[in-house]
């Protein structure tokens, strides 16, 4: 029998970050802005959902609200939560050129990080939330084992994993499909514009302000999507699981896939993510135990520079909208 | 509410931290102004002069002064050599192509670090000396050579400068990008030059810190982001700027502690330079280039 | 009948007067060059025309509508387009989005309804494809529609701009060198299509530094020099014109 379980976490983390990193896409692929506070959506989107979803007599520790609501209302409220976080940083950030932008993120981030590990009256400060609902929860602790045709071994999953997965992958595939379709629009080439060439967007009679701010938003909420699924994944949160590196790994997973090709991002994630995963299979080396995830990390800083160096595109470029053809 | 000693004591430590993160700014805004790039490897840069140091100091046996100045050299040929595998073959490229390039940099130096050290933090060997007050503040000698080797660093390079001809003339690309192409004056020696400087004050920073506090792998990383905070205060580009900067954002820093808890150290600094930057984006003095 | 009116208007730079009260008139259906040395602030009088800098004095009327100060997406819309010295096309896109972007008044372009894809968003996105590929044979670039336009040539890229200018049925066309390094093969070429485009309603003003070329082109040239116009008559008058060779001679 095969135990399946590890490689459906890996997924489902996998699918997490993917979305995430899709949002990001939207920002700096397709629209060139530099958002390096991406962490930041990530957590809002996942304590607002904790918050909504958490039942008062779940909370272990001191919370600013905590309503019971089912999970389907947490994830909306990760969104709007995290677009309007968005918006807020957006207004002003956007009239402000580039580095204005880098550094309210950057702000941004580290200040809701300072906020909900400092006053832990919001959202249990350091010691985070737990107990979070998880959907079809009478799935937990269930296992399934599928006989396989053909003399293959039978294969043994865990029910709630496969279910979860799923959950994941239909949003996935939804978010792509959005970003697809708004990239292809007359919308999204007016966000490619303004990556090329602002000024002259601007002289061609459209508010470019406007379509920054939508797109900032727009990318911002999907992240905050991403945190919700994040912490209904496992049903504990924590200030530690939302630092910068999460944004800079984003990043290199998002220019490494080549930014502004979605299905080059997704792989980028894959790669990236997928790749910490991994690691867990080589065995440490005696002596050495934190030898082979920070030599993956210096493989991934190699291969960035050297994309960097022959191909900063990315591994896939962009194409053209499909209709146009 | 707060005592004023206790207010004057964090204000002393803010400057001495302040010169420090002044130093590194300047290391930073130097290799800006004359390569227009970030580098966000800085902070590793820094980060390994510690470590280089440590070596020497603990491994070595040297005195902690000797290996302060055995490593500084070191410094300048590793970035000087960093810039001919990573940047080199990237000049004239687009500037966040760099900078993702720098991005993937500091990956690989702060793992290396993480492989060759481990992750325990480790720290220097000083002979011990307590602290002793000077009116309502305490110092100790450590802190004491700390601000003046800071200070004495500050004075070198302003003395370069002012009074040689490489420094004239990286002064003068460093503060206007156009004169500077207009004329030709980019020559790879002054890169050189520059990557030398600036990779040895980063160290020199690096080492300063660890005298300060202890040595891990992400101490360079923590401090970068304070390090941006002033070199952007002082206007990016601004050598001089960034001095100011530097140690504004220090006192800033670690005032703060006394109204706020810790963590909020570094999101005062960000909060207060976004919000800053929103009015002044060009810094409290002139910005070199606009962005 | 008057299409342009350039009054006064005034452009200091620190203690550098760039544009000195410089006045002049654009009728409707011509087709004018402007000449001058370098410095004399032709540039800056387009990009002050197109919204892209303000002015320090003086005012700029199209069609009756005054322009000085206003925003470059508001003055587009009153019908001014413009192509640059340096062509600034979207490097990444293609020909033909290059022009698809350039068009005004798609519905498409808000989030919701480019998402959902609406009829009226596909029936105008068929119309401005049709529009756009109608443009492009003209400028004959049609072949090059699913090209990147940083594949393009730079002859083809001034095309390309003028191209792009037309999708937003201008009234007036401001156009800075587009000959200047062009292939010599080109030249020609692009001076026929300007000289078709300007039988409708479309007035045409041509910064170029090639008098030959230019002359050929145009019915009248205006010269201008330290920032103002010194005169302005038929090609051949202003070319045997002593004062305008001292110009080019004495202000380099």
């Amino acid at each position: 029998m095969i135990n399946l379980n590890f490689w459906l976490d890996m997924a489902i983390v996998v699918g997490i970050y993917g979305i995430l990193v899709l949002g990001l896409n939207l920002h700096w692929g397709y629209t060139g802005l530099l958002n390096f506070g991406h962490v930041g959506f990530f957590m809002v989107g996942a304590y607002a959902s904790a918050l909504v979803t958490l039942a008062p007599q779940d909370a272990s520790v001191e919370v600013l609200f905590a309503l019971d609501q089912p999970i389907v209302l947490g994830m909306v409220a990760s969104i709007v939560f995290a677009g309007v976080a968005g918006l807020l940083i957006a207004l002003p950030a956007i009239r402000l050129g580039e580095i204005a932008l880098a550094l309210l993120t950057l702000a941004f981030a580290s200040l809701i990080h300072s906020l909900i590990t400092g006053e832990e009256w919001l959202a249990g400060g350091t010691y985070g939330l737990s107990n979070l609902q998880k959907p079809f929860g009478d799935l937990i602790g269930t296992s399934v084992v599928l006989p396989l045709p053909g003399g293959l071994p039978s294969v043994y999953v865990n029910l709630w994993s496969v279910v979860y997965l799923g959950v994941v992958l239909g949003l996935l595939l939804g978010t792509y499909v959005l970003i697809e379709r708004l990239g292809s629009s007359p919308f999204g080439r007016v966000l490619k514009g303004i990556r090329e060439d602002e000024e002259v967007v601007e002289i061609f009679g459209k508010r470019t302000s406007k379509f920054k701010i939508y797109s900032f938003v727009i990318g911002a909420g999907i992240a905050g999507l991403s945190g919700s699924l994040w912490a209904h994944y496992t049903g504990a949160i924590t200030p530690n699981a939302f630092l910068p590196t999460v944004t800079f790994t984003a990043w290199v997973a998002m220019i490494l896939g080549g930014s502004g090709n979605n299905r080059g991002v997704l792989i980028g994630a894959f790669v990236l993510f997928g790749s910490r995963t991994m690691t867990y299979f080589v065995p440490d080396i005696p002596g050495y135990p934190n030898l082979i995830p920070t030599l993956r990390l210096v493989i991934i800083g190699v291969i960035l520079i050297a994309l960097m160096q022959w191909k900063p595109e990315g591994l896939f470029s962009e194409q053209p909208p499909a209709h146009l053809e | 509410m707060v005592d004023a000693n206790i207010i004057l004591q964090f204000i002393v430590n803010g400057i001495v931290y302040g010169s420090i993160i002044a130093v590194g700014a300047m290391a930073l805004t130097l290799v800006f102004g004359v390569l227009e790039f970030i580098n966000f490897a800085h902070g590793e840069y820094m980060t390994l002069g510690a470590y280089l140091a440590f070596v020497f100091n603990v491994q070595f046996g040297l005195p902690i002064w000797a290996a302060f100045v055995v490593t500084l050299p070191l410094m300048a040929v590793f970035s000087v050599g960093a810039d001919r595998i990573v940047f080199k073959p990237m000049r004239g490229d687009n500037h966040v192509t760099i900078l993702i390039a720098s991005i993937g940099l500091s990956f690989v130096l702060r793992n290396v670090i993480r492989m060759v050290w481990g992750v325990r933090k480790v720290g220097f060997k000083t002979p011990f000396f307590s602290g002793y007050k000077v009116g309502p503040v305490t110092v100790t000698p450590e802190t004491i050579a700390i601000f003046l080797t800071a200070v004495a660093i500050m004075g070198l390079v302003h003395y370069l400068f002012t009074r040689t001809m490489i420094g004239r003339v990286m002064r003068a690309i460093s503060d206007n990008q156009d004169l500077a192409a207009a004329s030709g004056i980019h020559t790879e020696r002054i890169v050189i030059y520059t990557w030398a400087l600036g990779g040895a004050m980063a160290g020199a920073a690096g080492i300063l810190i660890g005298l300060q506090n202890v040595i891990g792998p992400m101490m360079g990383y923590n401090v970068l982001l304070a390090i941006f905070g002033a070199v952007v205060l002082g206007g990016i580009g601004n050598v001089y700027g960034a001095l100011v900067g530097g140690l504004l954002i220090g006192i800033l820093q670690k005032v703060s502690v006394a109204f706020l808890p810790s963590s909020y150290q570094i999101t005062i600094v960000f909060v207060v330079l976004a919000v800053f930057f929103v009015y002044k984006p060009d810094g409290l003095f002139r910005s070199t280039t606009t962005v | 009948m008057t299409l342009l009116t350039v009054d006064s208007v005034t452009k200091r730079y620190g203690g550098l007067v760039a544009v000195d009260e410089c006045s002049f008139e654009i009728g409707s259906d011509s087709l004018l060059g402007l000449i001058g040395p370098n410095g004399a602030g032709k540039t800056t009088l387009f990009n002050i025309i197109t919204g892209l800098e303000d002015v320090d004095g003086g005012t700029i009327e199209i069609g009756g509508t005054r322009i000085e100060n206003e925003r470059p997406s508001r003055i587009n819309r009153e019908g001014i387009a413009r192509s640059f010295q340096t062509t600034r096309e979207w490097s990444r896109m293609t020909v033909m989005e290059n022009l698809l972007l350039a068009s005004p008044d798609q519905p498409g372009e808000s989030p919701v309804l480019g998402v959902l894809n609406t009829p009226s968003v596909r029936e105008t996105e068929a119309e401005k494809i049709e529009e756009a590929s109608e443009v492009l044979r003209l400028v004959e670039l049609y072949e090059k529609r699913n090209e990147l336009a940083s594949s393009l040539s730079v002859g083809q890229r001034k095309l390309l701009e003028i191209g792009r200018c037309l999708m937003t049925d201008p009234d007036l066309l401001l156009l800075d060198e587009p000959f200047a390094g062009v292939a010599p093969a080109l030249v020609p070429v692009i001076a026929e299509h300007l000289g078709t485009l300007q039988g409708e309603d479309l007035s045409i003003l041509i910064i170029e530094h090639n008098i030959d070329e230019l002359s050929n082109l145009v019915e009248e040239i205006l010269v201008m020099n330290n920032g103002q116009i010194m005169t302005r008559g038929a090609p051949e008058d202003v070319r045997r014109d002593r004062e305008v060779q001292e110009a080019y001679l004495g202000g380099q």
